[in-house]
This record gives C-alpha cells, structure tokens and sequence, in this order.
C-alpha cells in the first residue's frame, strides 16, 4: 500500500513537473537590460520582421519583478554594473540570463579603464550570444536555448550556485573566447544561429514572395541572399581562387 | 548640469515645505523621483533625478556616464581604420554616417579626397542611415507615448534599409564601411535597383506614418506647446539638427558648408515654427522625404570611376598585383600593419549628422595614431535642452520631451 502510494505520487509529480516545464518553456517573459547598441537588435528581434511572439516571448516586461529570464544587451560599464546587479536580484526564481553581444561575453572591443570584462564577472550567465552586434537569428536561438534549458532536468539555480560545476555545452561554437568562458559556465550560441524558418513576406504589390524579402532584397538566409552578394564582392576583390 | 540643482541639493528638507494655495493650510513636501537608469523611456541608461512637486517638475538633472566606454581614449591607441568600428558604436543608430564624418576629418587631416563615385556611395548611405534613425527616434518616441502600431511599422522599414546596408557593406548594423580616401567597396547595379525599389516604398509608407500621428488627437494633445524651445533658447543652448531647426533656425550643414557633393543637390531643409515637441517631430518626417530625394539624385548622377583614391601609400592594392609584384606586396603589408599614416597637425571637422552636428578634432603626429581624437557628440550637447524644456511642466511632459531631442546614449558618453 505504501509503495503503490509512492509510486503513484511519483508519477504524478513528474507529470505535473512535466506540465509545468512546458508552461514555463513557451511563456518566457523577458527583461531587456537593453544597455547599448544590442539593445537595438533586440528591439528588432521583438519588431515586425523576426517577431519573438512566436516563441511565447512577446511580454517584455521592463520591471524585473515580473519577468524571468534578463537578456542583456550591450557594454557593461563600472558605473552600471551594480545597477544589473541589483535589478537580477530583483527578479523572482527560477530566473534566467543570456548575455548579448561579445562585450558581455568577454569584454570584447572594449579594453578600457571603464568596462566590465564580461557580465559572467557580475551575474551568472546561462547562455552567451558572441557577435557585435549579434543577428537577430542569434538572439532567437540564445532563447530557444534557454527554453531547451528549462525543460531539461537540470534546476538552473543549482547549476548556478556553483559556478565552476560542470554545465551542458553547446560544443557548436566558434569564437574561441567564447569556449574559454563556456567551459566556465553557460552555452554558446554558434554564429549564425540555428536555422529559423522567416516567415512569409508580402511584396509591395501585395503578391507573396516566398522566401524572398518585400522590394525584391533578398535576406541573408536566402540562396542568392546578401551574404552571397559578400561572397561575389569578395571575390571580385580578392579574384576567384586559381 | 548646472539647471535646477539647487533646489535638489541645497534645500533641507524642512525648507521644502510649502504651504498649498487655496488658504487650506495644509503643508506639502517636494517629492525627489530617481528615473532610470534603467527605464523604458530614457533610450538606454539615462538617469533623470526629478525634483516634483505633485505631479509637476520642479528640477531635471540628468545623470550620465552609465555607458561611458572611453572611446576618445581607445582612439589614441588604435590606428585610423581600427577606430571606425568605434565610431559604428558611438551614434548606433545611424553608424554609417559616424563612419563617414570621422573618415572625412581623417582625410582633412591628411589632406586627400576621395573619388567622386565615392563620395556619391557616402551620400546615398548617410541619406539611408538619417532615414533609418529618424524611423527609430520616432518610432520609439511613440511608442513611449503609447502609439504602439507605429513603432512596429517603422520596424518593418527599417528592416528593409538593413538589408540594403547589409548588401552593401555587408552588416545590418555596423557598417564599417569607410577607409581612408574611399569606401570599402563598390555599389553594384544589384544595390542600386535595391535601393531604387526603396525610394518608389518608401513615400507611401511616410504617408502612413502621418495618417498615424500627424493628425491623431492624441498625439498633438501630447506634444503640441510641449517642451518649448525659443529659436533664441536653441542658439544660446547649441542645439544641432533637427532640435534646432525645429526651434525654427534654418541651420543645416548640408547647406551652409556644403562637404561631400551635397551642394550639387536639389533639396529643402525643413523647419518648424513654435519649438515645440510637434515641431521636432514634423522636421523629422519631412527629413525623411528630403533625404529621398538626395539618395534619388544621388543614385542618378552616380559618377562611374574608382572607389578608392589610386595611391599605393593610401588604399590597398588590387590582391592580383599584391600577390604578383614586390612593391605592391610591400604597400599591402605597410597599409595593414601600420595604417595609413597621417601628417602632424590638427583638424576639426564637422557634418551633419542625423541627431546634429558631429564634429571631430584630430591631432596628428606624423603616425597612423591620432594623438589625441575628441568627439563633439550632438546628442551630449542637445541633452543639456531637456531641463529648460521640463521645469515647470507635468512629469508625462518629460518623456514626451525626452523622445523628441532624440539622444542615444553612447554618443553621449562616449
């Protein structure tokens, strides 16, 4: 009789972990620590075109009470890192943090006298988006990222109490500061980001252009994208190898 | 900050009380309201001290320095072509043009030009980035008023100048795209319809935007005869831009020291009347159709030629001869590892940039370092406006007026 109650409470409890974890997963309320130039791709990312409401995200919340997972954007200075010291703890557990840009993952282009060399030297950090500033399509992965993390087994405080402990790495990366820190802490996103599908756009005229941005620009996902128009100018320049 | 601190720091508290009007005799303490430096409002890390009064505004005294990244300081160790992606960073809505006014002192200081297909690729870029940053200023601008919708349209378009910069330069964001004596690469006929297809969107879409707000009740009520700014009051404040020519003072660079080829262009430097925060926003949007029309004129008399000056000491051999002959090879290794070295002397140079004036004084010592590189940021100097335009005013009145002089925070720390 004992043992049937166990196990029927255990069930029940996964369960319920389980029903919890998806609910959590795909309502993430974001705080935008927007400090400086990422702050404006982050911005995009919650605009028209990349539309972080298809991942539950929509509700940015600026006060860090309501919110649960930061997403920092920008340079952190001496002067201001106290200030994300204190809005972090603010925010209630469980709670969660991506580091946007190369400045908050280590510092980055920024070697001076007034920079914090990396939010992780303040707050804990769950997943590092290097790039400067980084593609909206990486801050979308950072936070699949972070849903992924909330449906794992593994409790994010508990990680994070010991910062040195041995944490789930992403082992898709590239920038090999990025890999020092990560070794320490969080994941990574690997440039580029993973594959997201655009959604469809409409041209002037009104008629579909699948796959193709309105005005006839082709997007950087894209074959024949922009990234191409790189790759033909590089070689136009450096010519084509012989 | 010197407005209105007085009566933050000097009065004691007990002396703060006043006694209400309207013979009750009740007493009442100013309130002092810390906004920011992480608002949604303040456009980045913007800390207001507000000294109110009930709702009203007795003193402003804004606070900076929350993202003061030492960009004068790094310039002194970086060589001219590694301080442009610094410059990206300083005014980052509108990189491209920081990249061009920096590039233009640069070549002030070393006394060169660029190529005339050049200079038109500068002007078409610069006319995209003020475009892109006044969609933003006003874009957010209403939404901290409460206009959402317009914020998500002007979201889309600018979506579409980023890709066009991004097939340009190659980033959406930090174009980086200057060199000295040139641009770092050529626009092709790709680019150009782009762009082209941009210009004939592009009108409608403004035309929305003033169907959104020109005209809407609630917009006017919000910023008409709000943050007054006297033409007189702009000058003695030296305020740039659009803030100024808002105030009703027909200043544009563009057209008093015309640099780059904009004096052979055909275009109107709009003004407003009363000063206030709807006239800012009028001068905005009718810089936007302006700015259309010079990336049309631009594009149409596009000068074909090099790209870059044709001085081996100045721009990079093509890769073909780099790879082939010694003293190319040896030009190539000098430009990257050493720069492009600049002769001693000094230079101030200023453009106009979408928030303002933009200046830049370069000291020069013979090497491909400035000695010293000081930034005269228009939005450091604008945000000096927000307390006289304040004070006095209901404490809504400040995020509207907030919005309207149009800062970013790392111009204004630098």
């Amino acid at each position: 009789m004992a043992l049937e109650k166990e196990v029927l409470s255990r069930i029940l409890t996964t369960k319920l972990d389980f029903a919890l974890k998806w609910a959590r997963k795909n309502s993430v309320w974001p705080m935008p620590m927007g400090i400086s130039c990422c702050a404006i791709e982050m911005m995009a990312v919650a605009a028209s075109r990349y539309d972080m409401a298809r991942f539950g995200s929509e509700v940015l919340r600026f006060s860090p009470r309501q919110a649960d997972c930061m997403i920092a954007a920008g340079t952190l200075v001496h002067k201001m890192a106290p200030v994300v010291k204190k809005i972090y703890e603010q925010m209630p557990e469980p709670k969660w943090v991506i580091a946007m840009g190369t400045c908050l993952c280590t510092g980055g282009m920024f070697h001076s006298y007034s920079t914090v060399q990396g939010l992780d030297q303040v707050i804990p950090v769950d997943v590092y988006v290097p790039g400067c500033p980084p593609r909206p399509e990486n801050l979308l992965s950072a936070l699949q990222h972070i849903q992924d993390l909330i449906s794992s087994d593994e409790l994010p405080t508990k990680a994070r109490q010991n910062h040195e402990a041995e944490w789930e790495i992403s082992r898709l990366f590239e920038d090999k500061l990025a890999r020092v820190r990560a070794s320490r802490v969080g994941r990574v996103v690997k440039s580029g980001g993973r594959h997201i599908d655009m959604p469809e756009v409409y041209g002037p005229d009104g008629t579909l252009r699948s796959g193709d941005s309105p005005l006839g620009i082709p997007t950087a996902n894209v074959k024949g994208g922009s990234v191409d128009y790189a790759a033909e100018r590089f070689e136009r320049r450096v010519g084509a190898p012989s | 900050m010197k407005t209105g601190r007085s009566a933050v720091t000097l009065t004691a508290p007990d002396e703060a009380e006043t006694v209400l009007p309207g013979g009750s005799g009740l007493r009442t303490k100013t309130f002092t309201l810390n906004m920011g430096p992480q608002h949604p409002s303040t456009h980045g890390v913007l800390r207001l001290v507000l000294e109110l009064d009930g709702e009203q505004v007795l003193s402003c005294v804004p606070h900076m320095g929350y993202l003061h990244r030492a960009m004068e300081k790094l310039a002194e160790e970086k060589t001219f072509h590694q301080f442009v992606p610094y410059t990206d960073r300083m005014d980052y809505l509108s990189p491209f043009h920081n990249n061009v006014t920096f590039m233009l002192a640069v070549e002030k200081l070393c006394g060169i030009e660029a190529p005339p297909r050049a200079q038109y690729i500068r002007t078409v870029g610069c006319e995209l980035a003020r475009i892109s940053n006044h969609l933003l200023g006003i874009g957010t601008w209403a939404l901290d008023i409460g206009a959402m919708t317009v914020f998500f349209l002007m979201f889309r378009e600018r979506e579409i100048i980023y890709n066009l910069f991004e097939m340009l330069t190659g980033a959406r964001m930090m174009t980086s795209f200057q060199r000295v004596g040139g641009t770092a690469f050529d626009m092709t006929p790709q680019i150009e319809k782009a762009i082209r297809n941009f210009l004939d969107y592009m009108p409608d879409k403004i035309d929305d935007y003033e169907d959104l707000l020109t005209k809407n009740r609630i917009w006017v009520d919000r910023t008409r005869n709000v943050g007054v700014i006297t033409a007189q009051q702009a000058i003695d404040l030296s305020l740039t831009g659009p803030n100024l020519r808002g105030s009703g003072v027909a200043w544009d660079l563009r057209k008093k020291t015309p640099y780059m080829v904009y004096d052979t262009f055909d275009f109107e430097v709009p003004i407003g009347k009363n000063g206030d925060v709807y006239d800012r926003y009028i001068v905005r949007i009718q810089e936007m159709r302006q700015s259309l029309r010079i990336i049309r004129q631009a594009l149409d008399g596009m000068p074909e030629g090099p790209y870059q000056i044709q001085d081996p000491k100045i721009s990079l051999p093509p890769k073909d001869k780099a790879y082939g002959s010694m003293e190319e090879l040896i030009h190539h290794f000098k430009i990257v590892s050493e720069g492009v070295a600049a002769p001693p002397g000094e230079v101030y140079f200023v453009a106009e940039n979408p928030k303002g004036e933009l200046g830049y004084y370069i000291v020069g010592d013979g090497t491909s370092h400035p000695y010293r590189c000081h930034v005269r940021s228009p939005s450091f100097i604008n945000l000096r406006a927000l307390p006289p335009m304040v004070e006095g005013r209901l404490i809504a009145d400040v995020i509207a007026a907030l919005g309207s002089i149009d800062i970013v925070l790392g111009e204004v720390d630098r």
